[in-house]
């Protein structure tokens, strides 16, 4: 019975960690590959940049246009994932914008991802629904 | 208990009892609605938007509106919002343009004409026909076709007649009142340069939004404390009302009441307003022209994010929020809790 459990949880973590790897994937190819439509497609709006609110729609497609202008390639390697809690707000900012931005805005289930850049790191802040649709809801970086 | 009676005279208020209503005439492109209730909806023709409704406008975005006597023209990539305060004792509408673009005109006078409100300015105008561009740098152009207005800034006002323009930089007085040159220069082409004069000195900018910020938390604070006194008097004169019940009759509370506690009322209200009014431009403010100056600074660094001119502005945007912070942020509350 207990081997069973132990299974079943290294079952789930192992999915988890496959699930986690997928969506970040994901997103660093579109962003690799320069297809800043489809990734402006699966933006929340607002969308979260480092610690600011980005309120309109055609300035999130000016981020990501500017991310591939600029080069900035992501390593599709986690560095780390992590489920979306509490304090996650805080890796963001310490305004109360940045922690009304995760209470009212990103969906529950959404998860941080921290993936190296020749820059430096930068954070995802995605959610990947059971049947792989994606929503992106924050970038942070490269810092 | 003691609370109520003034609870519900800020709920009403809150709730936009005395809401300015604008309908939807016409629309074409990408526009939406962000209701104050905080929903989102596509704008289509027959809708009416109220106070604390805002409208947004994609690229190649338009809307036209209708108010009593009044024709509004969204244009694109323009945030816009009905708004309110008291002026003179009574509610008067505000139309609110952070970004963008906006055309007004007067079909009628009724007296009770809106004021136009950009980021760093408020216009009064008396039957006219004017222009407001909105830069990405919180700066502003008014623009008048016909009639007369009066732009005011931090003390200093200009009177425009047809033809007839300012410029407001973000955080200080009107400049020089310049003649129209039609046809050379549109809102499109002025925004570009104010980008670049952005992105030349973007501590200037910062420094802007935070002079404007301190104007902003000043009045609200005013307002607020005012609003305070006002409330405790108004509760003190609900309760005194309250007491005489038990050995007054009916007749001589309801006089007390008509003398004591409804002359409070509308004042009391108007406070609330004006506090609310100037905290809502101050978060606009910080949402729609801090975050894009942000983002077209972070977009110039990406490929360098250890330049010195990011770091020194970075620096600079963080006081800028922790000012927002302490003197705004705290007091964009609910009602009851204001």
């Amino acid at each position: 019975m207990s081997a069973a459990i132990v299974a079943l949880l290294a079952s789930c973590s192992t999915f988890q960690r496959m699930s986690d790897e997928k969506g970040a994937a994901w997103v660093a190819r579109q962003l690799n590959e320069g297809n800043a439509a489809e990734l402006a497609a699966v933006s929340s709006s607002p969308f979260l940049l480092d610690g600011e609110i980005i309120a309109l729609p055609g300035d999130t497609v000016a981020l990501w246009n500017g991310l591939i202008k600029a080069g900035v390639k992501l390593d599709p390697e986690l560095s780390r994932a992590l489920a979306v809690g509490t304090d996650t707000w805080r890796e963001f900012g310490s305004t109360r914008d940045v922690q009304v931005y995760f209470g009212k805005y990103v969906a529950k289930g959404a998860r941080l991802f921290e993936l190296p850049t020749v820059k430096g790191r930068a954070v995802l802040l995605l959610y990947r629904s059971a049947w792989g649709s994606r929503k992106v809801f924050g970038f942070k970086g490269p810092y | 208990m003691k609370r109520t009676f003034a609870a519900v005279v800020l709920l009403l208020a809150a709730a936009g009892l005395f809401a300015i209503t604008a309908k939807v005439v016409d629309t074409d492109g990408p526009a939406t609605a962000q209701m104050k209730s905080g929903r989102t909806e596509a704008v289509s023709i027959g809708k009416t938007y109220a106070t604390g409704d805002s409208i947004r406008t994609g690229k190649n975005g338009l809307v036209e509106l209708t108010q009593e006597g009044l024709t509004i023209r969204v244009g694109a990539s323009t945030v816009f919002t009905l708004m309110e305060k008291e002026v003179g004792g009574k509610p008067k509408g505000v139309l609110a343009v952070t970004l963008g673009v906006v055309k007004v005109k007067y079909d009628r006078l009724t007296g009770s004409e809106p004021l136009i409100q950009s980021v760093g300015s408020a216009a009064g105008v008396r039957g006219t026909e004017l222009t407001v561009w909105a830069g990405s740098d919180g700066a502003t152009r008014f623009i008048v076709d016909s009639g007369l207005v009066t732009v005011e800034a931090f003390g200093k006002a200009v009177d425009l007649g047809p033809d007839e323009a300012v410029e407001i930089m973000n955080g200080s007085p009107p400049g020089d009142k310049f003649t129209v040159q039609r046809g050379l220069i549109d809102h499109a082409k002025w925004d570009q340069g104010r980008i670049e004069a952005l992105l030349a000195d973007p501590l200037a900018a910062v420094d802007g939004l935070r002079e404007r910020l301190a104007y902003y938390s000043k009045v609200a604070r005013d307002f607020r404390d005012d609003y305070k006194a006002h409330q405790a008097r108004l509760d003190s004169e609900i309760q005194q009302a309250r007491q005489m019940r038990s050995g007054k009759s009916p007749e001589e509370v309801k006089a007390y009441e008509r003398e004591h506690v409804v002359p409070l009322i509308t004042p009391t209200q108007n406070l609330y307003i004006n506090a609310r009014y100037h905290l809502l431009a101050a978060a606009a403010m910080r949402r729609f022209v801090g975050g894009r100056i942000y983002l077209l600074l972070k977009i110039k660094h990406l490929a360098a994010p250890d330049d010195a001119e990011w770091k020194r502005f970075v620096d600079r945007y963080a006081v800028f929020l922790e000012e927002y912070e302490s003197g705004i942020a705290p007091f964009l509350v609910e009602p009851q809790d204001f």
